[in-house]
């Protein structure tokens, strides 16, 4: 019950970040949205697996969580510098 | 960090001595161990391996505090109707030196109170910082140095560290 | 799973009330800045309170080893992801909208669009 309630409020966050990504006046804006989208995915895929009882989703949930910050260094290394890697 | 290898042989041999190498023997062997490292300072070497441990215990302790007090207070401003927000962009001038204390300072000021870490000077002496939620500058430098306080002492191995005016 | 467990269902609803705050924040303050402080400050403890609740639901202890992973991962890459997006915000000359001092910027000039981004390494 309070599963379900804490699953459509996390929704919810997911759905009025999703409008910062489409709106973001700015590249700035969309980088931090972005990035923020998903660490609220990665809290959504830990309640579905708490509601489902399938832990393989929480391997998931690493992987992404890596995945957004590999993101986001990559994006503001490339605005600093130019390139991404060396 | 001699009195840390200390500290896990002390807790290895209670645990050989309980009989079982488990996670709870370790555990009570650990701070068995701990209580005797801080009891002869002077025997083992060990002052400043506990000094580093209780500054480390009371940092996160004050971590913890200051992250709630922060994420109250960055909810109360956004469910404002008219959130006073005051947005500025402070110089700190650090006491911290290299790299890694300076990186600590900054990932921990962006979770503190009213402030995000956002550079460095070219030689790496000032820290920029944006505050929002605050008076003034004079303010958002304090919540800064508070921060500093308490992470002084977890990352140098002087007794005292240095008071600055 | 219908019977109220205080000890896991009072961490879930904090940690999911923080992480409305902080959606409501990103979409409500006025700049990037601002909505730095709203993304990387409240889901720190809003994710911790989730995570929580779901290692007590969850009693594996595969399930717990990698919810730590994730909560410590979270904790050391939310401030420095809001670090990095913040300087390159700024060199990259996205203007703030301040109502107090820029001491970054003491000749009261912002970085213009044409001006030459640095070249030194700000990751290392």
């Amino acid at each position: 019950m309070i599963l379900n309630l804490a699953l459509v409020i996390v929704t919810l966050s997911t759905l009025l970040v999703a409008a910062r990504v489409l709106r973001g006046p700015s590249w700035g804006d969309r980088i931090m949205a972005f990035d923020f989208l998903s660490v609220n995915l990665i809290v959504l895929i830990v309640l579905i697996a708490v509601k489902t009882r399938l832990l393989v989703l929480l391997d998931a949930a690493l992987v992404l969580s890596l995945l957004g910050f590999l993101t986001t260094v990559a994006l503001t290394r490339y605005l600093l510098t130019g390139r991404v890697m060396r | 960090m001699r009195g840390l290898a200390l500290n896990l042989l002390l807790a290895v041999t209670w645990a050989l001595f309980a009989g079982q190498v488990a996670v709870r023997e370790l555990l009570v062997g650990f701070l068995v161990g701990f209580g005797i490292l801080a009891l002869f300072p002077r025997a083992l070497g060990s002052a400043g391996y506990v000094r580093r441990s209780v500054a480390t215990l009371r940092f996160t302790g004050f971590f913890l505090k200051e992250l709630s007090l922060a994420n109250v207070q960055v909810a109360l401003l956004a469910l404002r109707p008219r959130p006073p927000l005051n947005p500025m962009i402070v110089a700190y001038p650090m006491r911290l030196e290299g790299e890694t204390a300076q990186t600590l300072l900054a990932a921990t000021i962006t979770l503190m109170p009213g402030t995000v870490a956002m550079g460095f000077d070219d030689e790496r002496r000032v820290l920029y910082a944006h505050a929002i939620g605050l008076p003034g500058a004079a303010e958002a430098r304090d919540s800064i140095r508070r921060v500093e306080d308490a992470l002084l002492p977890v990352l140098t191995r002087r007794a005292t560290p240095e008071v600055h005016p | 799973m219908n019977d109220f467990s205080p000890l896991r269902d009072i961490p879930i609803l904090i940690g999911s009330f923080f992480v409305l705050t902080a959606a409501v924040g990103v979409l409500r303050f006025p700049d990037l800045y601002s909505r730095l402080h709203a993304s990387s400050k409240l889901v720190t403890l809003g994710s911790a309170g989730i995570f929580l609740g779901a290692a007590l639901e969850l009693t594996e202890a595969a399930a717990f080893t990698r919810l730590a992973a994730i909560l410590l991962f979270q904790f050391l890459t939310t401030p420095l992801s809001a670090y990095l997006i913040a300087q390159a915000a700024y060199l990259r000359a996205l203007p703030p909208r301040l109502s107090g001092p820029d001491e970054w910027n003491q000749l009261g000039r912002h970085p213009q669009p044409g001006d030459e981004p640095p070249r030194e390494d700000p990751a290392d």
